[in-house]
């Protein structure tokens, strides 16, 4: 727990990754409590559609039932909808909150299922050497170029855009970083000298790696999905955008993709979420960036 | 004999100081050095690791780079500081007038260039002639440093070489503008004995024949013995002492010289130093070499001693001469 | 369709050889002419692009390696940095909002009528590739400055400046020939990440009738043999970029030619 303090020490020096774990942390909280201050995401209003953010003001037709014809009318902002509504009526405050709970439920979860698949293959491959080997990483370096989306898109053609089935293709498509991390980690902690300690007293594979190896290639593996984190969200909100998302969820995606419509009129239907994703994306990038340096040895 | 020297000096080093400003202090590598090099001489800079002789070096081509520094000196070459000149008239001395040999012959050579470009770079650059010219040149070189099928060894690569070779084409190198002064930083110590001696050979040949000084860095006592003329001792980024080389092998002055001198094979007692080096962030107070000097006295730790010309030609810094 | 699985997948492959690439039925086309039609719009946007990115951001690399820890380094890492992050679909839209929309410098959408080979046609690639370029500019300046301070430190260079050769040969000649080795198969190594990542949602985007565009619509209409097909084209231009950065290595590391 020292080493955690002393890193932590040493994190909190760079201001940009504070800003970024600050902005993450905000991002998390609203995500969790959000849903119980705003009104649902789904509830759709097309009395009060296209609605400017407070303080803007929107020149529209709206349909009049009492004449039963169109009738320009000027919408002001209204505090009810401090973010504005989107072309259905929709608070977007509560859509892009509910958004965010789908890029945080993505970004962890992918990376996680990634960093998992990663370590596993980096570990095979550098515990068995050879032949193994080599196949493991030229495969590896040949799916690391394979483009991504492309492969997310087959997928969600093949077996439709659930967000349990995108969240899965991103993890299963995002573990090459990992895999060669870990390999190499693997490869140069295996002749130090603790390691060949513990072999030589006995211990089995799998004790060497949970209790010699992984604790000490933990502050890479931390770096490395601080840092792709960002990969899986902009991955989902990029097969969002282009309409292969989860039809199911308001995801930042999906707002953009809906507001693509109507940017003569209401703008801030994609400046919102578009604004939110960069944070974010800037969020993990600059807490990343201040981690590795953390762990950077000798870095002072 | 005093007036002759004055009128052979090629180049004159005073009070020059080089600090390294880093985090963690001021690394006063190079501390008030001053000497003289004589028209034609082989100086020997000797020392052991980390006194200060590769930053000297780079300094008399102000080649030290960030976060060191030239604080303080004067390099008088050619009736000028080099302290004083833009960057542009030193680039006209470095290569041209002064050329310099560097340790590792391996990460000295850029690896993606022929090693015929490499050579023919400092004379296109210096002399303006064409590259037609300059091939012809690179051959006649390459044959001096004794370099087999100069055609042929033009157009490869240095990974293509052996250490020794290489080192021959960074002599070659330095010698393509025909320089006043060669400065060898340990030239030969990352090769095995055998190519040495082919290699100082060698130094000793060119010098005749294009009549130029030699700064000549090393560690090793009997290169020294081979090749200098002149030597200059160094410890923690001073120059404690320096004679010729028969003055310095007979009549070693300085506790310092005498203990670097009795580890030469055949000489009895030995005298073996105790202690570390210490560091030049904080050098210790009075006389540098106090913490370790076997005949120190109270006035070593309190004040600096003065260099001193103690026999003609020999000076040292040490309170026992004073 | 009742022969066995591998069957039909070895029969698929084979006509794929024989250059049948099977019938759209959402265009009522041959798959390979609707790749011979589409695939240009894509090659000039990727290209443009790329060069765009290539010289902008070799020449930042280099800038701020050699200005490294000045002002204007700062300044660039920042920007750098937030090219990496910004979505690169998001930008599109905000610059067809900002240049479009409300400045009107621009079309909305990508006016195919345009002849390929004319002023137009790049005035109108102007934001399209700068969607594109933007994210590749800020990725390509921090490896060229990362590589290039990797040089800086490096013997020869002590070399080059002891032989009194010019600051900018030294910088320009044997610094950035070692620092363009790993950036040259970096560059290729991301290509085809760019070409069906990035320029596949740019041209969904602007309507730009490229491979992307064709393939999201073939995604919507059903049309199975467009979308495996644009989906094999990805996986063919991958083994083929890596091979070419392969050979870029061999033949500008000269210390790996020989061996
Ligand atoms: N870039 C640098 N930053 C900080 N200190 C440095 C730097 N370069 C050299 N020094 C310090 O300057 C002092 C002199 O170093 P120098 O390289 O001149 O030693 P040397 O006599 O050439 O040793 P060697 O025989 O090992 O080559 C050393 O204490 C070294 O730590
Ligand atoms: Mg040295």
């Amino acid at each position: 727990m020292k080493l955690t303090a002393y890193y932590w020490e040493r994190t909190k020096r760079y201001r940009s990754a504070m800003a970024g774990l600050e902005f993450i942390v905000f991002l998390i909280i609203l995500a969790a409590a959000g849903p119980f201050f705003t009104v649902s995401p789904t509830h759709v209003d097309f009395n009060e559609k296209n609605m400017p953010p407070p303080g803007f003001m929107l020149e529209q037709s709206m349909y009049n039932a009492s004449s039963g014809g169109f009738v320009t009318t000027v919408q002001h902002g209204s505090w009810a909808h401090p973010l504005g509504t989107d072309g259905m009526g929709r608070d977007m405050l509560a859509m892009l909150i509910s958004g965010a709970r789908v890029s945080l439920l993505v970004g962890l979860l992918a990376t996680g299922i990634a960093i998992i698949i990663g370590a596993l293959i980096g570990i095979t491959s550098a515990y068995f050497g050879g032949a193994m080997d080599s196949i493991l990483m030229r495969a590896t370096d040949i799916f690391m170029t394979f483009p991504f989306l492309l492969l997310l898109i087959l997928i969600v053609y093949l077996f439709g855009s659930s967000l349990t089935l995108i969240i899965l293709a991103i993890g299963l498509t995002g573990w090459t970083g990992t895999a060669r991390l870990v390999r190499s980690e693997t490869l140069s902690l295996r002749t130090r000298e603790f390691i060949i300690a513990s072999k030589a007293l006995g211990a089995s594979h799998l004790r060497i790696i949970f209790y010699h190896l992984l604790p000490n290639i933990l502050s890479s593996i931390i770096v490395l999905a601080t840092l792709s984190i960002p990969g899986a969200i902009l991955a989902e909100a990029a097969l969002s955008f282009i309409g292969l998302g989860d039809p199911q969820v308001a995801s930042w995606g999906n707002i953009l993709n809906a507001g693509q419509g109507s940017l003569q009129t209401a703008w801030w239907v994609t400046v919102e979420p578009g604004m939110m994703l960069f944070f974010t994306v800037l969020a993990f990038n600059f807490l990343g960036e201040g981690l590795r340096q953390a762990f950077e040895p000798g870095g002072d | 004999m005093d007036s002759e020297n004055e009128l052979g000096t090629v180049l004159s080093v005073t009070g020059l100081c080089t600090y390294f400003f880093t985090k963690k202090g001021i690394v006063k590598a190079v501390d008030n050095v001053s000497f003289d090099v004589r028209k034609g001489e082989i100086m020997c800079i000797v020392g052991e690791s980390g006194s200060g002789k590769t930053v000297t070096a780079l300094s008399l081509l102000r080649l030290v780079e960030h976060p060191g520094r030239i604080v303080e000196g004067k390099i008088m070459f050619d009736g000028k500081n080099l302290l004083d000149l833009t960057l542009r008239e030193m680039r006209d001395i470095r290569g041209k007038k002064i050329a310099m040999i560097f340790q590792d012959p391996h990460s000295s050579l850029d690896p993606v260039f022929t090693i015929g470009e490499q050579i023919a770079e400092a004379m296109t650059a210096h002399k303006g002639i064409t590259k037609g010219e300059a091939k012809a040149r690179v051959y006649e070189l390459l044959k001096l440093v004794d370099i087999p099928e100069p055609e042929r060894r033009f157009h490869e690569y240095p990974h293509q070489f052996s250490g020794g070779m290489k080192q021959r084409v960074m002599i070659a190198m330095a010698l393509s503008c025909k320089p006043l002064i060669l400065i060898a930083d340990e030239p030969t110590s990352s090769l095995d004995v055998t190519i040495q001696a082919l290699i100082l050979d060698m130094f000793i040949e060119l010098r005749k024949k294009f009549n130029m000084a030699i700064i000549y860095i090393t560690h090793d006592l009997w290169v020294i013995r081979y090749i200098s003329d002149r030597v200059a001792v160094m410890y923690l980024g001073i120059i404690v002492e320096s004679a010729d080389k028969k003055e310095i092998f007979e009549n070693p002055l300085h506790p310092y010289t005498q203990a670097l001198l009795s580890s030469l094979p055949g000489k009895k007692g030995r005298i073996l130093l105790k202690g570390e080096v210490p560091s030049p962030v904080n050098p210790p107070e009075g006389c540098r070499f106090h913490s370790r000097c076997p005949k120190r006295f109270d006035r070593c730790e309190k004040i600096e001693p003065e260099m001193k010309e103690v026999v003609s030609g020999h000076f040292v810094m040490c309170h026992l001469y004073s | 369709m009742d022969k066995p699985l591998y069957e039909q997948y070895f029969n698929y492959i084979s006509s794929l050889l024989h250059g049948d690439w099977g019938w759209s039925f959402g265009t009522s086309m041959p798959v390979m002419e609707l790749i011979k039609t589409h695939w240009v719009y894509s090659f000039q946007l990727v290209l443009l692009s790329s060069i765009f990115a290539i010289v902008l951001g070799i020449s930042l690399g280099i800038f701020t390696a050699v200005k490294k820890n000045s002002r204007a380094d700062h300044i660039a890492a920042f920007f750098s940095f937030a090219g990496i992050s910004i979505p690169h679909f998001w930008l599109g839209i905000m610059l067809i909002l900002i240049f479009s929309v409300r400045l009107g410098w621009f079309k909305t959408y990508y006016d195919t009528s345009l002849p390929m080979l004319s002023l137009e046609n790049l005035y109108a690639l102007t934001l399209p590739v700068l969607t594109l370029g933007t994210g590749m500019v800020a990725g390509y300046s921090r490896y060229v400055r990362s590589a290039m301070l990797e040089n800086m430190g490096k013997d020869f260079v002590r070399t080059a400046r002891a032989k009194g050769l010019p600051e900018s040969t030294v910088i320009g000649k044997h610094v950035f020939r070692n620092a363009m080795l790993p950036v040259i198969t970096i560059i290729m190594l991301d290509m085809s990440g760019i070409v069906f990542g990035g320029a596949y949602i740019t041209e969904v985007i602007f309507g730009i009738p490229g491979l992307g565009w064709m393939s999201l619509k073939a995604v919507f209409a059903d049309d199975y043999s467009v979308v495996m097909a644009v989906t094999l084209i990805g996986a063919f231009l991958t083994l083929l970029f890596n091979l070419l950065a392969d050979i870029a290595y061999t033949c500008l590391d000269p210390r790996i030619r020989y061996e």
